[in-house]
């Protein structure tokens, strides 16, 4: 086992072509990151004619390696910007942002830079180590865990929204309601459609994130005026701020190690998504901090949380791909069909007929996030100045990439109209103190806890709680609900809106 | 009203009403999961509304001054872009910004805007190859 390691990581570090492919798509995946509205599932669709040029393997290398980077790239507009570049990338973005506005962008870009690498390597390590026992534990999660899995997702968001949990479930529900546009996965019929076309396949997921997320801060920085930045001395953005950040995640290191694991169990478990594991992070950190109130306010653990776990899940999420053919995130959905294009054909059997593939890929994974972190590292400090630039040009720029993102993310010019009134309605939840969080993660799990149910019910019927797995669950949620009270009489409530 | 936060309870009030009443109409399967969401937030909602109402008259909250105006030439951006695409859009509206809202000159405010507009041409429609909205005007 460890040759086979050794091997695979000697031949890439020693290949240039090897080499250089993975420096191109190190590159290519922190672009798309970067870039609000890209993302790692539009990278893949871009790149996939460059890919059906190589070899299968190296095509394959170049996928992987570029998926795995992008939330990496994908937390510097999140921080500098407020603007999530990927939908993952949003929890990063509820305490990047304040600390980007505090003058602290340096340290905030260190720690999300530092977190994602430590993430991605623990992320692929443990799932090496871990692959014989995982196994079983993924092919036990049934419909009713999916279902309650959903459910958990969204009441411990709503739980950490700290004003008011009523406030949350109903911005989670909110976000529910939203899934539920577009045909029926139960009987194809179309359900609040009104008559558009457009609105058959559903709502598109980056123009809401988009708009819930980006016009209201930029509606906040227009009206406050300047620049994203409050504190005005450019020494702030020295290199020394960016090793102050890394050096954060060795401080909160076992908040690092743990939401890194959490971050590759939920990237394991087929459909759940990147969305769920890094607010789910996030969640954690506010949950085991011994001050809740700061999150939100800029707490460097409320960027760490969600970067490691964004990291770790792509080595999670990369298993059930391989071997079952179960994507294990909506980007892996993507990944899986050009693995198929490319000639790579996913499943148990690849242990058999590609038996080196699987260390090769988490090669990749461990050198993508170091070559990621070593790129952004030289270009941070230079980053970090875009919180100067001023309100009146940074306004219609974000502005108008959100709106190609969302554009090129919905492919129909409905969708402009749509960002701009979800954008309105997002500046009215920010500003009446509203948790945003919760209406993403109903969206994002929506469909896949419709189908559950009806399976769950189908299979069980109302009884598909009482599985054990169920009960765990139910366990869990119960558990968040009373936490969530205790917190609220012991200290009047966390806030991270 | 003199209190814009019951707005937003109002809203998903509405919101979550209107969902349920047209899931009532549908058939068991297809109405199941609206109903199991929008019939909750539908109570939750108004039990917020209530609090919000009540809460108003102690602390009234109102939009900050301004953003309804910037929400306004965010509008207008939407619809340029809409009428004569994302590029050209993009162009007419960082020059007009820079112009009213940073009060810059001219020549700085059609300099940046061809900037990033052409980094943009460049990015996405030859690099990337990737078909941008054209506008209603053009297509």
């Amino acid at each position: 086992m460890l040759d086979i390691f050794i091997g695979d990581l000697s031949q890439l570090i020693t290949d240039p072509a090897h080499l250089g492919l993975l420096l191109f798509a190190v590159v290519c995946g922190l672009f798309f990151g970067v870039v609000p509205g890209l993302g790692g599932k539009l990278g893949i669709v871009i790149m996939i004619p460059f890919a059906l040029s190589m070899e299968p393997e190296l095509a394959l290398l170049f996928l992987v390696a570029m998926h795995s980077v992008v939330h990496t790239g994908g937390s510097v507009p999140s921080i500098l910007l407020g603007v999530p570049g990927t939908g993952p990338d949003a929890a990063t973005a509820v305490d990047g942002f304040p600390l980007a506005r505090q003058g602290q962008a340096g340290r905030a870009l260190g720690a999300s830079i530092c977190a994602s690498v430590v993430g991605g390597v623990i992320g692929a390590v443990f799932l090496m180590a871990m692959l014989p026992v995982l196994t079983p534990v993924i092919l036990a999660f049934s419909p009713a865990e999916f279902f309650l899995l959903a459910v958990f997702g969204i009441v411990l968001i709503s739980a950490i929204s700290g004003d008011s949990l009523r406030k949350g479930v109903i911005v989670g529900c909110f976000g529910l309601c939203l899934s539920f546009i577009g045909l029926s996965p139960e009987t194809g019929e179309p359900r609040y459609t009104m008559g558009q076309l457009f609105l058959w396949d559903g709502i598109d997921f980056v123009t809401v994130v988009l708009a819930i997320f980006a016009v209201p801060e930029l509606i906040a920085l227009g009206v406050s005026g300047g620049s994203i930045s409050r504190e005005q001395s450019v020494s702030k953005y020295s290199p020394r701020q960016v090793l102050d950040g890394m050096v954060d995640v060795f401080r909160h290191r076992w908040l690092a190690l743990r939401t890194s694991l959490i971050g590759a169990i939920v990237g394991l478990i087929p459909g759940l998504g990147g969305d769920v594991a890094s607010w789910m992070c996030y969640g954690h950190a506010v949950q085991s901090s011994r001050d809740p109130e700061r999150f939100g306010k800029g707490a460097i653990e409320g960027v760490i949380a969600p970067e490691t776990a964004n990291n770790s899940k792509e080595g999670g999420a990369l298993l059930p791909t391989l071997l079952f053919g179960l994507p294990g995130s909506s980007g892996m959905a993507l990944l899986l069909g050009a693995m198929v294009a490319i000639g790579v054909q996913p499943g148990p059997q690849i242990l058999v007929e590609r038996p080196g593939l699987i260390w090769t890929l988490f090669v990749v994974l461990v050198l993508a996030n170091i070559v990621a972190v070593i790129l952004l590292f030289a270009i941070a400090p230079r980053l970090a100045r875009v919180v100067r630039v001023p309100a009146g040009l940074l306004i219609p720029v974000v502005l108008s990439l959100s709106l190609l993102g969302s554009y090129l993310s919905a492919m129909n010019w409905q969708h402009l109209l749509l960002f701009l009134v979800l954008g309105g309605f997002g500046y009215a939840l920010k500003i009446f103190e509203w948790p945003r969080p919760p209406l993403v993660i109903g969206l994002a799990l929506g469909g896949i806890a419709e189908v559950s149910l009806f399976q769950a019910l189908a299979i069980w019927g109302g009884a598909f709680f009482l599985r054990p797995l169920s009960l765990v669950l139910l366990a869990l949620i119960g558990a968040t609900i009373a936490l969530y009270v205790w917190r609220r009489r012991r200290s009047g409530g966390a806030s991270y809106e | 009203m003199s209190d814009a936060r019951a707005v937003v309870s109002g809203l998903f009030c509405l919101f979550f009403a209107g969902m349920v009443a047209a899931a009532l109409g549908w058939s068991r399967d297809t109405g199941l999961a609206p109903l199991l969401v929008g019939g909750p937030g539908l109570v939750l909602s108004l039990l917020q509304l209530r609090d919000d109402i009540r809460e108003s008259r102690r602390e009234p909250m109102r939009i900050p001054p301004g953003a309804l105006r910037l929400l306004g030439s965010f509008l207008g951006f939407v619809l340029v872009t809409l009428a004569i695409g994302l590029l050209p859009g993009a162009f007419v509206c960082i020059a007009v910004f820079l112009r009213t809202y940073e009060r810059t000159g001219y020549g700085f405010a059609f300099a940046m805007a061809a900037v990033y507009t052409g980094i943009a041409w460049l990015l996405f429609d030859v690099v990337l190859e990737l078909t941008l909205f054209g506008g209603m005007l053009f297509t």
